[in-house]
């Protein structure tokens, strides 16, 4: 379970969260939605504290830390209970895909070598790309890539793998086989945060939709819930423009 | 005029065992200049203002002072500095010391500013992922950052080393024996009837040094760039 509580953010004079409380269960597959600049990929960034909160407290795997006042020791433990999936990938770019995963595994996890390179393996098999467990990021594309960093965050068995808008880097083609690599990941229960602007795939996906405006989370419920009877005036308008066909006259 | 190949060959001859005398020079200057460089580096890239404004201060100052200039005053300075100041006379300065001393603090921060590019060329997001791995600040630095800094600041740091090479010839003026040193008495002691074959086999040792440090950067360089080479 995932328990954030009075989170506040601002930079400078932009409040970027205002005071967010929100717990998420354990399975629960959340999409996060809702405009640009609102604030979604900063409530990500919060949880494994790579953006530290204003105030607050993000509780994980029964760890609580405080944004006023934490250690490193328990940053580092946070972090080591959730994994996360980038917007422009991240790979580290001087290892190959194989080193990717094994690298966390050896060094946070504490695994020996050959025990996370058959641990890599499984995880790269998974998104089908075994065969390119030898080359370096750039070899790849910008699907493949994503991918490998899925299985990154996989191996590392966390309470809960962030995904910060896993598809906007990526083709039209490319976004199909990437979010075929997520849906995989949901089936097998983990639990996922997934901010995107995919809004077929977040109903498809998530069994928990929240819409996110101006720093404040304006809807949270079922798909079908938000995406049909939103409750709020500002959701609504959002998704009136999702729910439109649009005609264009030429 | 001419060229007199035999007493070419004689000076070279002559020349070898100093050449041990430059390589062993370069060698402290570039080592002490690469501690150096690091700390000043990290000093410029932290949070205090303080240290960052001392570091590169301190690399402002260096790098518009000429080589002679720093090697001069360090050598007649720092002794009459201190018996002016503790009344510590010292008569026997060695040459080789003070010539290591300020190539060092100029090989430093020549090597800080590489270094620091070379960090803030390596973009953020490569640390953020290895810290959401899981990794300490630590391991992030040292399995993720630090291979890809070497990469980058390897072509620089190929330029900082030959020049720390041929700035190390300066020592011939505080009196300092190495190469250059013995073909100036070489010179003088043959009244310039030989200056050509002198200096040209004098060159000759900075040549092949200059082109084996070149050379063996390229193949770290390769080592390094695993990750960048394209098949």
């Amino acid at each position: 379970m995932i328990e954030i509580k009075n989170l506040s953010k601002s930079f400078g004079s932009h409040h970027v969260i205002r005071d967010i409380s929100l717990t998420i269960n354990d399975k629960e597959v959340v999409a996060l939605i809702g405009p640009s600049g609102t604030g979604k990929t900063t409530l990500l960034r919060c949880i494994n504290f790579l953006t530290c909160g204003d105030k607050g407290e993000i509780s994980m795997g029964g760890l609580t830390v405080d944004c006023r006042k934490h250690s490193r020791y328990n940053l580092l433990n946070l972090r080591r209970k959730s994994a996360m999936v980038f917007q422009n990938y991240n790979l580290f770019q001087n290892k190959t895909a194989l080193q990717n995963i094994t690298e966390g595994l050896i060094y946070a996890k504490g695994l020996k070598k050959p025990e996370a390179e058959k641990r890599a393996c499984v995880e790269l098999e998974k998104v089908g790309l075994a065969d390119r467990a030898y080359d370096y990021p750039h070899r790849l594309s910008g699907g493949q890539q994503q991918r490998v960093a899925i299985a990154r965050a996989m191996a590392l068995d966390p309470e809960v793998i962030l995904f910060d808008e896993p598809t906007s880097a990526l083709d039209p083609e490319k976004v199909g086989e990437v979010l075929l690599a997520i849906k995989r990941v949901a089936r097998e229960g983990i639990t996922m945060i997934i901010v995107t602007h995919e809004l077929d795939f977040a109903r498809n996906v998530a069994s928990r939709i929240l819409f996110m405006d101006e720093g404040i989370i304006l809807e949270d419920g079922a798909p079908d819930e938000v995406f049909q009877t939103p409750k709020n005036e500002r959701t609504k308008r959002f998704m009136q423009n999702y729910n439109n066909d649009f005609i264009y006259n030429i | 005029m001419r060229f007199d190949v035999s007493y070419f060959m004689q000076t070279i001859v002559r020349f070898l065992p100093y050449l041990l005398i430059v390589i062993k020079v370069l060698l402290y200057s570039v080592g002490c200049g690469l501690i150096l460089g690091s700390l000043l580096a990290w000093a410029k890239l932290s949070k205090n203002r303080v240290l960052r404004g001392l570091a590169y201060a301190y690399t402002t100052l260096i790098r518009c002072t000429p080589a002679v200039i720093l090697l001069l005053l360090l050598y007649y300075g720092i002794p009459l500095l201190l018996n002016l100041l503790l009344g510590v006379k010292i008569t026997n300065a060695s040459k080789e010391l003070f010539l290591i001393i300020s190539m060092a603090l100029f090989c430093g921060a020549s090597m800080s500013e590489a270094l620091r590019a070379a960090y803030t060329a390596i973009s953020s997001n490569q640390f953020e992922a290895a810290i959401s791995v899981g990794m300490t600040d630590f391991q992030a630095f040292r399995r993720v950052l630090l291979p890809q800094v070497v990469f980058v600041v390897l072509p620089p740091m190929a330029n900082i080393i030959v020049s720390t090479l041929k700035e190390g010839s300066l020592g011939f003026t505080i009196g300092f024996i190495d190469l250059i040193g013995r073909a100036n008495v070489l010179n003088g002691n043959t009244l310039g009837n030989y200056l050509l074959e002198i200096y040209i086999s004098a060159a000759l040792f900075y040549w092949v040094l200059s082109g084996t440090i070149i050379a063996g950067i390229r193949s770290l360089e390769r080592i390094f760039g695993k990750h960048k080479i394209t098949y």
